[in-house]
């Protein structure tokens, strides 16, 4: 097993080293030849002889190395690295070619995912809300700062000469630590308008919703919890 | 017709090679290769080139370490010598080839004494 795993790190590593082992690999073949070579004079032959018949008992340097490669890579993801680092060529070779192929795609793909989005948001993914394509956010363009917030006076006054929309609610966020049962928990909340639940069309499982008498400045607090929350940290108490 | 040269068998000149090197020591490649022409008696059909698929496979395995060294008549070569792992292997392979020889050996003798019929 470790021997499995030791060749296979073996194997990856080689993949990097290409040049260096294929270079001593010709170093060693050079020296195996001359070896060959020189006991083939010692035993009388001509020099032509000698190498001649080296040569012929080596049996091809080019098969060798291929040989060679095989067994110490990955002779699969080599080429393949081959082949990826001709194509890079030949797309730099051919620039305009290769700038009209990008171009073509990156079109197509933009194209394609922003009609996705729309209809993703409009058609397959609408808000889950009843009348959802009739509720809208409003926001305030200010100098460098597009949709910006609201002012609370802004939104009164918005509100009151309103002839567009049936209501109109105004949210901010208001994140905060809550204790209870178990650890001090940091909780997403949202400071929002009694006519926000209204207009979403969600209505409290238990208790009732903001009343109109509540939004107001010095009214008593009043909160609306997530259901999931209500039984975590509060037990479930009512 | 003079008897055509022994085809190597997978795994079976890795088992020569390491057999090789125990028995002679540190050796090149030349020297590996050459070394079992002469055991073999020139029976096996060895190109001398793919001895080196060999020693870097078993290189990678970790049986064999190389260095590069200098010849008995001065040239520089790369010299392979088998650690202590690749004797274990040795062992282990050279009793497996036996035990599998043998058995073939046995198989072979079954089939002539009935095919005489």
């Amino acid at each position: 097993m470790t021997d499995w795993l030791r060749e296979s790190v073996q194997r990856m590593l080689a993949l990097f080293r290409r040049e260096e082992i294929d270079h001593e690999l010709d170093a060693e073949m050079a020296a195996h030849l001359d070896l060959a070579i020189e006991e083939n004079l010692q035993r009388g032959m001509s020099s032509e002889q000698a190498r001649r018949h080296a040569l012929i008992r080596f049996g091809g340097t080019q098969q060798a190395k291929e040989q060679h490669r095989a067994a110490r890579s990955l002779p699969l993801l080599e080429s393949l690295l081959q082949d990826l680092r001709f194509a890079f060529r030949m797309l730099r070779a051919s620039s305009s070619f290769t700038a009209i192929a990008v171009l073509t795609l990156a079109l197509g793909i933009g194209a394609n995912t922003a009609l996705f989005s729309v209809i993703n948001g409009v058609l397959l993914n609408p808000l889950p809300f009843p009348n959802a394509n009739r509720i809208v956010s409003m926001f305030q363009d200010k100098p460098n700062f597009s949709k910006g917030s609201i002012s609370y006076p802004n939104f009164l006054d918005w509100r009151q000469e309103n002839r567009s929309f049936e209501f109109i609610a105004a949210y901010r966020w208001a994140d905060g630590t809550i204790r209870g049962i178990g650890e001090p928990e940091e909780v997403h909340a949202q400071r929002v308008s009694a006519t926000f639940f209204p207009i979403l069309g969600v209505q409290a499982i238990l208790g009732r919703n903001f009343s109109d008498d509540e939004d107001r400045r010095g009214a008593n607090p009043t909160v609306i919890m997530s259901e999931g929350l209500w039984k975590r940290k509060f037990d479930s108490n009512s | 017709m003079p008897e055509s040269k022994l085809d190597l068998l997978q795994g079976t000149l890795d088992l020569m090679v390491l057999q090789t090197l125990v028995s002679m020591g540190p050796q090149h490649g030349y020297g590996i290769a050459r070394r079992i022409e002469q055991v073999s008696g020139d029976k096996v059909l060895l190109n001398q080139g793919t001895i080196y698929a060999s020693l870097v496979r078993l290189q990678q395995r970790g049986w064999i370490s190389a260095a590069w060294g200098t010849s008995e008549n001065n040239r520089k070569a790369k010299f392979y010598s088998i650690t202590k792992r690749g004797r274990k292997q040795l062992s282990q392979d050279a009793a497996y080839w036996q035990r599998l020889s043998a058995v073939i050996g046995r198989v072979l003798a079954l089939r002539v004494e009935s095919g005489d019929e």
